[in-house]
């Protein structure tokens, strides 16, 4: 009998052995784990001291928020993980607004959602309201708590047993790093930007070791963990105050060389994402101011599997002959080009708004430049189109733009003989179509007119290869990323409202005025109309900065004709600012206080951003139709 | 006299047979709660998504269950997988889905998921996954 217990034991000893065994935690997997614990007791911490605290009093106050800046640290160590593995638990622990309405791709798929509660940035900025409520604060950090819960489930922390995340992961925490961390996006108190950051960068450094200790066949390698070092050094000499700090020379000389060789890794070691982060980024883009960085909107539509060059350019030479041809409007007197100038960065600078179709009153929103749209998610001011295809039909048929109807579009197209025959020879390269269809006509011209997306700006030379920039729009931009906040709306590097992981577009409501009087809000309600709540109420997606100086007028109604203008509004705290009642402005109301030299200098850096475009000239002739009465159309249109 | 009709009234059927065969009509199974128009919009998905599966995705995937030896053919599941990974631009997912636009890389997942998959031959189907 004790002989069989004897056994039994030394079985059960060498099975439960076995198992413990079998299951080695690399020091890479144990790192995370600790941080992460470590993190908890911090917020657990933060809990128990809200609910300890005199929230009314100076002192209670001000220990609470100590408390937070401590969890804060703890978080900025893991944040590289966090933000990779499991994104939307993220933002119940660190966001810039109390809700948001997400935006992403999957738009193409679902409707946009709601998310609420950001943990430890927002109970940060509710300690500053004057009336604190202590429920709240407590929900917030409980959130955050429970979200942590999320980071220890199996699932996630899976992935952290393989090499392909950590690529991943990184590559999202170096964009960020130039796009995010450096600016007070998601830093409820900007003093703390820098010391954040360098504690960030530290921690991270303890985690690219303990990966290489773990991962010794695919490590990141000396030239990265180099040039890493003299990032740590580099932030650590440079001053503590954000507004100083040297923003252009982090990203130009350490950040972007850093992704360019974290990009190669990423292809040497064949890293093979399962996260939807990753879903737009492109692996062959060597710095993150390449136009490949992410895909962007689809441009060939229905021609999308046609590969051949050639084929492809008399697509193009088609679309182009659609863009000046007024046959694709209802009275065949208005084309693509009476609003979209080629000669003007494909808007019209001339006017605030352009012509309704009845030639007399006007539109209420400004017309965007085409040059660079590619490079948003969602189209529109107000987000209403997810593709370029989508958008350009809604204005072909909208009855106060181009005024025209599909089924006439496609016949009048089809009365000319050379339209007719080069669809019919495009018609073999999509066999899904019987016959040729308004979505050829569309996929036409959305094909021409994305090709002036891209071309390069003196600024991405100089991030690109080094080619310098003047002193003033250095300053220019260092304000931009700084002081002036514009670059917690307009990201990295298409200074549009893309941020990382480049998947979605972001709307802000900024209390535009209705004119330059500033007598009242104006009236449009923007992305409300598309998707109604109350914090959606006269937001507006955020555009490009780039060819600013040349695509005026500005803002949704174009009520700014100068960036002078635009930068004043901006300065005084945008309509709020400007003593309008805005209910939900997501721009501060506080002024920036900028001084007359660097608004001059903010202005310079935008132009640094005008791209060297190559337009083209119109066509000579449109073609003729067998229908006489058409063939009186100009080219380009009438008004 | 008697004797002669049956053999090309035999014919006669094998070739009515055989025509049926080979035309190999797909129908769709929609769900039963669709009004008219929205069955013929989700039809005219199905149809151009029929098109581009069989002139990017049937080589190997065949386009009656019937695929290649290791080659999937779709499941409920397995469409749902897909989509999910073109969603996410997996670098292991075949070039051509990359390529497609959204609109077409979503008929053609609808025509997998809605066509009728008539089995000619039971066993092939269910062989397959044996096989793994």
């Amino acid at each position: 009998m004790m002989k069989k217990i004897r056994i039994l034991s030394v079985i059960v000893a060498v099975v439960v052995c076995s198992f413990t065994l079998g299951k080695q935690v690399t020091t890479y997997h144990t790192h995370y784990t600790n941080a992460l614990g470590s993190f908890e007791d911090a917020d657990r911490d933060l809990y128990n001291k809200i609910k300890n605290s005199d929230l009314a009093s100076p002192l209670g106050k001000a220990q609470v928020k100590e408390e937070i800046g401590r969890a804060r640290l703890k978080l900025k160590g893991i944040d590289i993980w966090l933000r990779y593995l499991e994104p939307v638990t993220y933002n119940k622990i660190n966001g810039p607004l109390p809700v948001e309405w997400e935006n992403e791709v999957f738009e193409k798929f679902e409707k946009p959602y709601r998310r609420e509660g950001a943990g430890l940035s927002l109970a940060q900025i509710y300690l500053d309201n004057p009336v604190i409520s202590k429920d709240t604060l407590l929900r917030l950090v409980a959130q955050s708590l429970t979200a942590i819960k999320t980071f220890q489930a199996d699932s996630i922390t899976g992935q952290l047993d393989t090499f392909d995340h950590f690529f991943l992961a990184n590559r999202l925490y170096l964009l960020n790093l130039a796009a995010v961390y450096t600016t007070s996006f998601e830093c409820p108190d900007p003093k703390n930007v820098i010391p954040e950051l360098r504690s960030m960068l530290t921690d991270i450094k303890g985690i690219y070791t303990d990966f290489n200790r773990s991962f010794p066949a695919t490590p990141l390698t000396k030239d990265y963990l180099d040039l890493y070092d003299k990032t740590i050094a580099f932030v650590n000499a440079q001053p503590s105050d954000h507004t100083l700090f040297d923003h252009y020379t982090f990203i130009k000389d350490y950040v972007n060389p850093l992704f360019a060789i974290n990009q190669k890794l990423i292809n040497t070691y064949n890293v093979i994402s399962k996260s939807y982060n990753d879903y737009t980024l492109n692996n062959d883009a060597p710095s993150i101011f390449d136009k490949q960085l992410y895909t962007p909107q689809n441009s060939k539509g229905i021609f999308s599997l046609v590969k051949n060059p050639e084929t492809l350019e008399e697509i193009k030479h088609i679309g182009k002959l659609l863009f000046y041809d007024p046959i694709l409007s209802g009275n065949n007197r208005r084309s693509c080009i009476s609003c979209h100038r080629s000669t003007q960065y494909f808007t019209d600078t001339a006017v605030q708004t352009s012509l309704q179709f009845n030639e007399k009153e006007r539109l209420a929103r400004n017309t965007p430049s085409l040059v660079n749209v590619i490079y948003n998610h969602l189209l529109m001011l107000d987000g209403k189109h997810i593709s370029l295809q989508a958008q350009g039909k809604a204005v072909m048929t909208n009855p106060i733009e181009m005024g025209g109807k599909e089924e006439e579009i496609l016949a009048k197209v089809l009365s000319c003989k050379e339209y007719k025959t080069a669809f019919k020879k495009f018609l073999k390269y999509t066999p899904e179509e019987k016959n040729i269809s308004f979505d050829h006509i569309v996929s036409a011209v959305t094909y021409y007119y994305s090709e002036f997306s891209n071309y390069y700006a003196p600024f991405d030379e100089a991030m690109n290869a080094n080619k310098p920039i003047s002193r003033e729009s250095v300053s220019g931009f260092n304000l931009f990323m700084g002081k002036a906040r514009c670059a917690t709306c307009h990201f990295v590097p298409q200074f549009n409202g893309v941020k990382p992981p480049y998947i979605s577009s972001e709307f802000e409501v900024l209390g535009v005025p209705d004119d330059t009087t500033y007598q009242k809000l104006s009236a449009d309600r923007g992305r409300y109309e598309v998707n109604p709540a109350d914090e959606t109420m006269n937001a507006f997606r955020t555009g490009s900065i780039r060819n600013a100086e040349y695509t005026k007028p500005y803002m949704h109604n174009g009520v700014f004709t100068t960036l002078e203008q635009v930068v004043d509004f901006y300065d005084a705290g945008g309509g709020v600012g400007k003593k309008l009642n805005v209910a939900n402005q997501t721009l501060s109301a506080d002024s920036l206080k900028l001084t007359a030299s660097e608004k001059k200098e903010l202005i310079s850096f935008m132009h640094s951003l005008n791209e060297k475009v190559i337009f083209q000239k119109p066509p000579e002739t449109l073609p003729t139709s067998s229908s006489k009465e058409l063939n009186g159309r100009k080219v380009g249109g009438e008004y | 006299m008697n004797k002669r009709y049956p053999i090309p009234l035999f014919l006669f059927a094998a070739a009515i047979f055989m025509q049926c065969k080979s035309s190999n009509k797909i129908t769709y199974n929609f769900p039963a709660t669709l009004s008219k128009t929205q069955r013929d919009e989700l039809m005219d998905k199905c149809q151009k998504g029929k098109e581009l599966f069989k002139a990017n995705c049937s080589g190997c995937h065949g386009i009656f269950t019937k695929g290649q030896d290791n080659v999937p053919n779709f499941t409920a599941a397995q469409i749902d997988n897909y989509s999910a990974r073109f969603l996410r631009h997996d670098p292991k997912n075949h070039a051509v889905t990359k390529e497609m636009s959204p609109d077409q890389m979503n008929d053609v997942l609808m025509f997998l998921r809605f066509r009728n998959v008539k089995k000619p031959d039971n066993t092939v189907a269910t062989g397959a996954s044996k096989k793994r």
